[in-house]
């Protein structure tokens, strides 16, 4: 369903963007400029902050006297592309489209808000995408009400619109409705006063017109709407879900009437009198229950801003059984006690769902805190798994929490829907990037974003640390880079990869290089492991916390024991990880730690306060914002230029890693983040690398390195933190035996023969995989 | 600038100069066109105060002129200074001091340019005009005078064509500068040809020069011209001089003029300086421009510029994330200039009526470098453009930083000359070898096979040296074996 709708949304946007490009007029070096400078200023221009042009995007002045109304205004209408310091770009798709008008911005609205806001005419062109993107989107929701589906609509046309569709009509519940014109009509409570902020936004600048009038009355506390709606019959919810966006390009939004829920059972939970909650949190509350109903939808807060307690909150207002998925364990136990931190609810009535604990769910009404892999595992379960997962199917979930709602795949997800059955689903990030295509999805899966915060602004407020990005540039060490080159890395360099014939004849390109090595070569680059060890060195004794990451184990490990400092990764056992993580935060001995790919999320260290990137998963943009993401929390102090967190991401310098550096930063770059360049990083004062011949010693370790053997347990460590009862199929087994061993030829083995039974019988074994299976229990 | 003008006049020729005064090989005419008391007292308001005390002094001793060593003494609270020195000698260079060969060292006022200083009453030689080129009669009433509104704006578009020319922007057939501006352009430096026979662009010097202040950028074309003027370079310069007495938008008749000045009117045409109708027409109107450029904006500061002129017509920001934006409020003309020059070195991608966006990007920054247009040179360009938002903050830092590193790619490979060298024996590629490893020379390739190997040029000669000497003992043992 989502990717049909996602396809026509993609088509639309497209349209918008050639159209847009149409108006080359003398065009830039390569063509590419889009020549706008026909459409009409408006005399006044001025006093108004935005520009919006006929492709779609947005440009809002920053320094404008009415920039907070426009920018909540066009966060809620359109996608941030870049939110620099002077001069915002926003970009309207028909995704951003689709979650403004489900927060119940009218599409005319949008138009005129937009057209008054802008120094230039309103496009006629944007006038219709918009219209033509939000003919029906949003128009029409479903609601869970008295734990049955209805359709409703304030436009009683949108529901005749829908009940031409056979598959729609058939799924009508005729008995209580009848089949006729009529619909029920109700009522529900107009949007928040704060949600229409906009509205005064636009009368502000031109007071004479009528219609922003009507609007204010409509805006009046303890307003209602007029709605009409048709109820679906058990079950059909899905299918005409699916219909509606598929057939009638027409995606429903989903509501929850919790207010009138008087089928499930309250949670008894209420937030702690000390809990305070920010101003931009609430803000995106207030986008969530905007018209006293709970919207699904994503909430988006960079790393640290809060984003768990948003969500608590979200469920301590929606009071009914809550389900929390998380990424791992790690994030499942984090989640508990944020739980225990900020509300009053009984421990009682929160239960875990890992691999390790299973705890069954409140007879009426609790909060269960799981992975995403254990509700959407498809093979055998445990017993004790599979009487809680038929548990979790039985429950009807008030509100679904989706934490780190980005990593997730869409295919996961559908498991996830498909097994539970929630009334509100709230996902919740940090970045809502990919490098593929999944977000788009989402959109529909989930919901519509209803919030993003400005990274930058909440910054300022002092809500985040404020962070030093820092590019450090290391030049390769002469054996490395030609090991380098050796494997191919040449290739990268593009116009410089031709060695010509000039080159000796060992450094020729080999074929077909082995970009794994390439990576580990500079990684492992010793001056950038000098770097690494200044930085460390330096801010440990400033009384920092130091992070080093890499993505490469076998790099880690390697850094770890130069540095002597302790390492987690992968096949790092959870007692070990809990220890190191403790002896980190609480022990002023312990201020570096290393840490791989597994840190990258829901690890929490408030503590920590700086970064030292080693190595990255290549151009992802995520992960950067995602490991900025552990030094974001508010520090106390703030010395230096203000700077009270560092970042440092170390590239070597002539490598593939500049390019995926660029590219890594492009996000954070976007959100207002600078990184400052240092090519010149002074030499540590004690090395572990100091001499020519420890340098190569390390580059043959390099090239012997058996990494294959760290990434599988990496990997598999990554996977299992999520898993439970998929126990994975034993390794094959390596052991370090002779030749001779093998072929019975080892000295000092005998063979005995003993007369009758021939070889011994194996006891026969089950395999553990086997051992826990229902049933071979007993 | 004055003091360019000053070193101009300083290179002149004796004969340019007398004809600059307004003197010269006793031809009445040529005093009349080219040389008058307007250009002596332009060259006057160029000295340094000192050089003007000691003219004003010697032209008050008369013709006779006094000891110099008196004069030092008398005026100059310490004579021993170079300051009067140099005043002395900068004045003799100029021809405004005659100084006698004599021991005596006694200076006096040359009698050319002294006829034209300013406290000689008025009239009294026969000023009759309070302005220059008006000496002869008059011309008929000016019927369609242009007004300044109209001058200030031909001014802004022939000017601005220029310099849009110099940055490469195509443009209408009729806003082509004259074939003169860039001949001017090139011999400037400001256009070089790319590649071979490419075409002509701009280079890091004409980016520069598009920095310049106005009046500086146009000097610096008429200074390429006065250059290039040969004999007739001191009825160019009196030319140019004696416009700056005239009134912005009032007629002169051309035939005030010598043959070579009204050549040079062409030129000052096609710059901008003066207007004329058309080109047979018996009338100039010397615009702002012109009348600024010898002395800046000095003297006609006094309300003669009229809206139209040269305000700063783009105000830039740029963002820690390379965007680059430009408000462009003027009209069009100008703010084409500028965006023509953002162009050079950042990637525009939208255009709006009044705001311009665009990227710098590592490619544009690598063009501009290979036309030598250099990193601080564009930092320079953004922070006169800046717009008062970005006053505090300045080009970001980290703009600035990458864009240095950008441009200094390029400048990572350092050529070193190196030699091949082949020898005829597996014995002296052997040979070879060692003495390089002898003489610690850097083999930076080697075949055996070919038996060949290539070291750095300096370490060559020592290495011929030592192989012939490892060969000549060999060849003389030969035969005795």
């Amino acid at each position: 369903m989502a990717s049909a709708v996602a396809a026509r949304a993609k088509e639309r946007f497209e349209a918008l963007q050639a159209e847009g490009g149409r108006g080359d007029l003398d065009g830039g070096e390569d063509g590419r400029l889009k020549d706008f400078s026909d459409l009409e200023l408006k005399p006044d221009h001025a006093n108004r902050p935005l520009w919006a042009c006929p492709d779609g995007s947005i440009f809002l002045e920053a320094r404008s006297a009415l920039y907070g109304p426009a920018y909540d205004f066009l966060v809620a209408i359109a996608e941030p592309v870049a939110r620099p310091e002077h001069v915002h770009e926003y970009r309207l798709t028909p995704y951003s489209l689709y979650a403004a008008v489900s927060v119940d911005i009218a599409p005319a609205s949008i138009c005129d808000v937009l057209d008054k806001l802008s120094k230039v005419k309103l496009p006629a062109r944007i006038r219709a995408y918009v219209m033509d993107c939000t003919k029906n989107f949003g128009r029409a929701k479903l609601v869970l009400r008295g734990n049955r589906h209805h359709v409703e609509s304030s436009d009683a046309a949108a529901l005749r619109t829908l009940l031409e569709h056979a598959g729609i009509r058939g799924a009508r519940d005729a008995s209580e409705d009848g089949d006729g014109e009529e619909f029920r009509a109700g009522e529900v409570a107009a949007e928040l006063a704060a949600n229409r902020a906009y509205l005064e936004l636009a009368a502000e600048l031109d007071g004479s017109d009528d219609e922003g009038a009507e609007d204010d009355g409509a805006a009046a506390p303890g307003a209602t709407l007029r709605t009409y709606s048709f109820k679906l019959k058990v079950g059909t919810a899905q299918d005409v879900k699916k219909f509606a966006a598929n057939d009638l390009d027409f995606p429903l939004a989903e509501e929850y009437d919790f207010r009138h829920d008087l089928d499930n059972a309250v949670l008894p939970v209420d937030l702690r009198p000390s809990t305070k909650i920010r101003s931009y949190q609430e803000k995106s509350l207030s986008k969530m229950f905007g018209n006293g109903r709970a919207r699904s939808g994503i909430i988006v807060l960079p790393c640290g801003a809060g984003k768990t307690l948003t969500a608590i909150v979200a469920a301590a207002t929606v009071k009914r059984s809550t389900l929390v998925l998380c990424t791992n364990a790690t994030a499942v136990a984090q989640w508990k006690a944020q739980f225990a931190l900020w509300t009053s609810l009984d421990p009682a009535r929160i239960s875990l769902f890992t691999a390790e604990v299973k705890e069954d769910l409140h007879p009426e009404c609790g909060v269960l805190i799981t992975t995403y892999h254990m509700v959407s595992f498809g093979g055998q379960r445990s017993l004790d798994g599979e009487r809680l997962i038929e548990a979790v199917k039985a429950r009807e979930w008030g509100l679904m929490l989706l934490d780190e709602v980005h990593v997730v795949p869409a295919q996961t997800f559908r498991r996830v829907l498909a097994v539970c059955n929630a009334h509100c689903k709230l996902g919740l990030t940090a970045t809502l990037v990919r490098e593929d295509d999944l977000i788009t999805d989402l959109n529909f899966l989930i919901g519509p974003k209803l919030y993003e915060a400005n990274w930058m602004d909440l910054t300022k407020n002092g809500h985040l640390a404020n962070v030093q990005c820092v590019e450090v540039w290391c030049p390769m060490a002469g054996p490395f880079y030609r090991e380098y080159l050796r494997h191919g890395g040449c290739g990268q360099v593009a116009s410089g990869g031709d060695l010509g014939e000039g080159a000796p004849e060992e450094a020729k390109p080999r074929a077909g290089g082995d970009a794994r090595c390439r990576r580990l070569l500079y990684v492992m680059n010793p001056n950038k492991f000098r770097a690494c060890e200044y930085l460390v060195h330096y801010h440990e004794q400033r009384g920092d916390k130091v992070i080093v990451f890499s993505d490469d184990v076998f790099a880690l490990l390697k850094y770890a024991t130069a540095l002597g400092r302790p390492a987690i990764y992968g096949a790092t056992k959870e007692a070990e990880r809990q220890a190191v993580l403790g002896s980190f935060r609480f022990n002023s001995l312990v201020n570096t730690i290393c840490l791989s790919k597994v840190g990258d999320v829901a690890i929490d260290l408030p503590e920590a306060n700086v970064i030292v990137q080693v190595s990255s998963h290549f151009g992802s943009r995520r992960q950067e914002a995602q490991r900025l993401g552990r030094i974001l929390r508010a520090k106390p102090s703030a010395d230096g230029d203000g700077f009270n967190a560092f970042f440092y991401t170390l590239v070597s310098t002539d490598t593939a890693e500049m390019f995926y550096s660029a590219k890594r930063q492009q996000y954070l770059v976007d959100q207002g983040y600078t990184f400052k360049v240092v090519t010149d990083l002074p030499e540590p004062a004690t090395s572990a690398l100091d001499t020519r011949a420890k340098e190569l010693d390390l580059l043959n370790s390099v090239l012997c390195a058996d990494y294959l053997k760290e990434e599988e347990a990496e990997e598999k460590a990554l996977t299992k933190a999520a898993k439970d009862d998929l126990r994975a199929p034993p390794p094959a087994k390596r052991t370090q035996v002779s030749l001779a061993k093998i072929s019975g030829g080892d000295a000092g083995v005998r063979y005995l023969d003993f007369g009758k039974g021939g070889a011994p019988q194996a006891k026969a074994k089950r395999h553990k995989l086997f051992k826990s299976r229902p049933g071979a229990k007993r | 600038m004055s003091s360019l003008s000053l070193s101009v006049v300083r290179a002149l020729d004796e004969h340019s100069l007398l004809l600059l005064y307004g003197g010269g090989e006793g031809s009445g005419t040529a005093s009349v066109y080219c040389g008058n008391e307007w250009t002596v007292r332009a060259v006057f308001g160029m000295l340094p105060p000192v050089e003007q005390q000691i003219v004003l002094r010697l032209a008050t001793c008369g013709a006779g002129g006094c000891a110099l060593g008196l004069v030092a003494r008398r005026w100059v609270a310490r004579p021993t200074g170079g300051v009067f020195a140099e005043g002395v000698a900068t004045l003799e260079a100029l021809r405004c001091v005659e100084l006698s060969a004599a021991p005596g060292r006694r200076g006096r006022a040359a009698p050319v340019p002294r006829a034209g200083l300013p406290p000689e009453p008025a009239g009294a030689r026969g000023r009759a005009t309070a302005e220059p080129w008006r000496a002869r009669e008059p011309l008929k009433a000016d019927k369609r005078k242009p007004t300044g509104e109209q001058l200030a704006q031909w001014t802004v578009w022939r000017w601005t064509n220029v310099l849009l020319f110099l940055i490469g922007t195509d443009l209408d057939e009729s806003a082509v500068p004259p074939p003169c501006v860039p001949r001017f352009l090139e011999s400037a430096g400001l256009m070089a040809a790319v590649g071979d026979g490419g075409d002509v662009e701009v280079t890091g010097r004409g980016v520069d020069f598009l920095l310049k202040e106005r009046h500086e950028q146009v000097w610096a074309l008429v200074d390429e011209y006065i250059r290039a003027a040969g004999d007739a370079k001191g009825e160019v310069v009196a030319l140019v001089l004696t416009l700056a007495y005239a009134t912005p938008g009032e007629g002169y008749a051309v035939h005030e003029l010598s043959e070579a000045q009204k050549a040079a009117l062409d030129v000052l045409f096609a710059l901008g300086l003066v207007y004329r109708r058309n080109a047979s027409s018996s009338r100039f109107y010397p615009t702002t421009l012109g009348v600024d450029v010898a002395f800046g904006a000095r003297r006609s500061a006094g309300g003669a510029r009229a809206g139209g002129d040269f305000r700063r017509p783009v105000d830039v920001i740029v963002q820690t994330n390379f965007q680059v934006l430009a408000y462009t409020d003027a009209g069009v003309n100008t703010s084409t200039l500028v965006l023509a020059t953002l162009n050079l070195f950042a990637e525009l991608t939208t255009r709006l009526p009044n705001l311009v966006v665009g990227t710098i990007s590592r490619d544009a920054i690598k063009r501009c470098v290979d036309r030598g247009i250099r990193v601080p040179q564009i930092v320079k360009f953004l922070r006169a453009h800046a717009h008062p938002a970005m006053k505090a903050s300045g080009v970001p830092q980290n703009v600035t930083d990458q864009m240095a590193l950008w441009a200094g790619e390029g400048n990572r490979v350092a050529f070193t000359d190196g030699v091949l060298v082949a020898l005829d024996s597996d014995a002296l590629y052997d040979a070879a070898l060692d003495a390089a490893r002898d003489l610690d020379a850097r083999v930076h390739w080697k075949s055996a096979r070919k038996r060949c190997l290539f070291v750095d040029a300096d370490a060559e000669p020592d290495l011929r040296r030592r192989l012939a000497a490892a060969a000549a003992p060999r060849k003389r043992k030969a035969p005795d074996n």
